[in-house]
C-alpha cells in the first residue's frame, strides 16, 4: 500500500506538466478538456482494462504507457512503453501488462481515432490509474 | 462483470493542468484511464503433451493447474472443446490469434515426461494478447508421488506472474479431522494439500485434539491434547510423527500454542489457579517466561511476522477483545474497537493484516483489520464461523464454519481477503480447526 501511495503522489507533477502537444494543424481538442475522440479512446480501453487478477499492491500502483499508434490507430505492441525510472516493481509491472493487454485486446481492429489528427494520436502517453477506482 | 467507476480527482487535476498548459509544446497527449472491469481473466490450458510415458500426468497435470488457477475466482479457464487451435508440440510456434478469437487473456503450454521413478514437468505461459511469453519456460522434476505438487508449482509461477504476488497452491493444511455424533465426536489431528487431496491422519482418536499449528518451516506440529485428560500442549514431527510434551507444569492447563517467525519459541496460555496468562517456551531449552499478568483471560497469542509483537485475545476489558503488545511482554494496547466481542487473532505472513472471529448480534463473522485496528472488514457471516488461517500469501483465509442444530457439522472454507469467492474445502468427513503451512520448499 505505501508503495502505491509514493507512486500516487508522484504521478500528481506528471499530470500537472500534462500537455497537448498542437503541432502545427489546428487541434480538435479543446484546452479546457480532452476532446472528443480522447473521452471515446479512454472509455473503450477502459472496457477491456481488467483489474480483477492483479495484487493488491497492484491495483495501488498508477502506471503511465507510452504507445505508439499505426496509421489505421492499432497500438504498435512494440511501441508500447513503460514510462518509469529502474527498477521497476513487481507491482508495477503487472499493472502495465494487464494495461498492455487492454490496450492491445480493444484496440486489435483499431480505435476510432480521427485520421486528421493523426498528429496527436500516434504517440500518447496513457495513464493506468486502478488506485482511482471505486466500485460502482 | 464488475464495472468500475472513477474518482475524479485525477481527471479533474489532469484536465485543470491541460487547461493550464502552454500550447505548441512537443509532448505527447496525456489520458487518464481510471475505469476498468473487475472479472475472472480467461485462460486456456490444454492437456500437456505427453512426452514419454506420461499420458495420464499430461492430463491430469493440466487438470489440477486449471483447478488452481479457477479456484481463487480471479481467473476463468476456457473448455476445451473451445479451442480452436491445438498444441501438438511443446515447442510449437503459438497460433495467437486463434486463442484471441476464443478471448483467451493467457495460454499455459506444458509438457511431462516419465521414466522410471522420475518425472519432468515443464510449461511456458503466454500473454496472447501481447504474443509473446510471460516469463521464461519453468522446469520442475519429482517423484510420480509428488505429480500434484509439481502440478502446484506450476500453477503458483503462473499465478504469481499474472497477479505480481506470490502463490499459495503449493502448501499443505493441518486440521481436526472429525466423526462421529455432536456429543460424542471423535477427533483426530489430519494434514491434507490446500485443496483438500492427499489427507493423511497423524494421530488416532483416543483422545481429543484442539488447534493445530504448523512451524515455519512447516516440519513441525504444535496441538492440544487431552491425552492426559486436561489440556496440554504437545509437539510433532512431521516426518516421524514422534511426539512430546511442552511447558507441562503441575496442576496447570496448557492451549493455544503457536511458533514464533524463526520456530525456536512457542508462545501458549497456561491456567494456574484459574487464571489464564500467556507464555513463552524456548524449545531448544530454557525457562518458562510469564508475558501477561493480569486476572482475566488472554489467550489466542499470534506474533507479527518480524517476531516484534504478539496480538492476543483478552476480556480484561469485560468483554473478548483483540489486544497487542511487545513479544517480550510489556503493556498492551487493544485495537479491536468495534461492537461485539472479538477472538483468535492471526498475524497475516504479509504483517498488514490481521485476521480474526467476531461474534455479534448472534452471528459469527470472520473479519480482517490493520495492525492497529483500522480498516476493520467483515469477510463472512453465519451461524458459527471461526477460527482463521492465512494462505502463505496473505490473500485467503481459511476458516471452521458450523451449521446449526444437533446435526451440525463443521467443514472447511476459505475466502479470498476481499470477502469474495467463499469456498468450502472438500474434506473426508467433518473438520475443524485448519492451519494453514508455509509455501513447501
Amino acid at each position: 500500500m505505501l508503495r502505491g501511495a509514493v507512486l500516487f503522489l508522484s504521478l500528481l507533477p506528471a499530470l500537472a506538466g500534462a500537455q497537448i502537444a498542437v503541432p502545427n494543424a489546428a487541434p480538435s481538442a479543446a484546452v479546457t478538456g480532452l476532446p472528443d475522440w480522447a473521452t471515446a479512446l479512454r472509455h473503450a480501453v477502459a472496457a477491456c482494462w481488467n483489474t480483477g487478477a492483479l495484487s493488491p499492491e497492484a491495483r495501488a500502483t498508477v502506471v503511465t504507457l507510452r504507445v505508439g499508434f499505426d496509421a489505421e490507430a492499432r497500438p504498435l505492441p512494440d511501441g508500447i512503453t513503460l514510462r518509469a525510472g529502474a527498477p521497476v516493481s513487481p507491482a508495477a509491472r503487472e499493472t502495465y501488462e494487464s494495461a498492455r493487454r487492454a490496450l492491445i485486446r480493444c484496440g486489435a481492429a483499431g480505435y476510432p481515432l480521427p485520421p486528421a489528427d493523426r498528429a496527436l494520436w500516434q504517440v500518447m502517453d496513457l495513464t493506468f490509474d486502478p488506485a482511482a477506482m471505486v466500485l460502482r | 462483470m464488475t464495472f468500475l467507476k472513477h474518482i475524479p480527482a485525477a481527471l479533474a487535476l489532469a484536465l485543470a493542468a491541460l487547461a493550464a498548459a502552454p500550447q505548441a509544446m512537443a509532448q505527447p497527449l496525456r489520458i487518464v484511464i481510471d475505469e476498468g472491469v473487475i472479472e475472472p481473466m480467461p485462460f486456456a490450458i490444454p492437456d500437456f503433451i505427453d512426452e514419454g510415458g506420461a499420458s495420464d500426468y499430461a492430463r491430469d497435470i493440466a487438470r489440477v493447474v486449471a483447478a488452481d488457477l479457477a479456484g481463487t475466482g480471479l481467473f476463468r479457464e476456457i473448455p476445451a472443446e473451445a479451442h480452436i487451435s491445438r498444441v501438438t508440440s511443446f515447442g510449437a510456434p503459438i497460433a495467437y490469434q486463434d486463442w484471441q478469437a476464443i478471448n483467451a487473456q493467457a495460454l499455459i503450454t506444458g509438457a511431462v515426461q516419465a521414466s522410471g521413478d522420475r518425472i519432468v514437468v515443464k510449461f511456458y505461459l503466454f500473454d496472447i494478447y501481447s504474443g509473446q511469453p510471460l516469463g521464461e519456460g519453468l522446469q520442475f522434476a519429482g517423484t510420480p508421488a509428488t505429480w500434484r505438487r509439481m502440478a502446484h508449482k506450476v500453477a503458483d509461477a503462473v499465478y504469481s506472474r499474472i497477479t505480481g504476488e506470490g502463490g499459495y497452491f503449493d502448501s499443505r493444511v493441518v486440521y481436526v479431522a472429525e466423526s462421529g455424533p455432536k456429543n460424542q465426536r471423535q477427533k483426530r489431528l489430519a494434514v491434507m494439500d490446500y485443496d483438500g487431496a492427499n489427507v493423511a491422519y497423524l494421530t488416532d482418536s483416543s483422545s481429543i485434539v484442539l488447534a493445530p499449528r504448523f512451524s515455519p518451516t512447516g516440519d513441525r506440529i504444535l496441538f492440544t491434547s487431552y491425552a492426559s485428560g486436561f489440556p496440554q500442549i504437545y509437539l510433532m514431527d512431521v516426518g516421524s510423527l514422534r511426539v512430546q510434551s511442552l511447558g507441562e507444569q503441575p496442576g496447570t492447563m496448557t492451549f493455544a500454542p503457536r511458533f514464533s517467525p524463526d520456530g525456536s519459541t512457542v508462545v501458549f496460555s497456561l491456567e494456574r489457579g484459574g487464571n489464564t496468562d500467556i507464555y513463552a517456551l524456548s524449545i531448544g531449552g530454557g525457562g518458562l517466561r510469564q508475558l501477561t499478568n493480569a486476572p482475566s483471560i488472554e489467550t489466542a497469542p499470534s506474533f507479527s511476522p518480524d517476531g516484534s509483537q504478539i496480538v492476543f485475545e483478552s476480556d480484561r476489558s469485560g468483554s473478548q477483545q483483540l489486544y497487542v503488545m511487545p513479544a517480550s511482554g510489556g503493556e498492551p494496547r487493544r485495537i479491536s474497537n468495534g461492537a461485539g466481542r472479538y477472538g483468535t487473532p492471526v498475524w497475516s505472513p504479509r504483517g498488514d493484516m490481521i485476521a480474526f472471529t467476531k461474534q455479534n448480534q448472534g452471528r459469527f463473522h470472520i473479519g480482517v483489520m490493520r495492525t492497529d485496528g483500522s480498516e476493520e472488514r467483515l469477510l463472512t457471516a453465519s451461524f458459527l464461523d471461526e477460527g482463521p488461517t492465512w494462505a502463505p500469501n496473505g490473500r485467503v483465509v481459511m476458516f471452521t464454519r458450523e451449521s446449526a442444530g444437533a446435526g451440525g457439522q463443521s467443514a472447511l472454507f476459505s475466502v479470498d481477503i476481499s470477502g469474495r469467492n467463499l469456498r468450502q474445502i472438500k474434506t473426508e468427513g467433518a473438520a475443524s480447526d485448519p492451519a494453514w503451512s508455509p509455501l513447501l520448499p
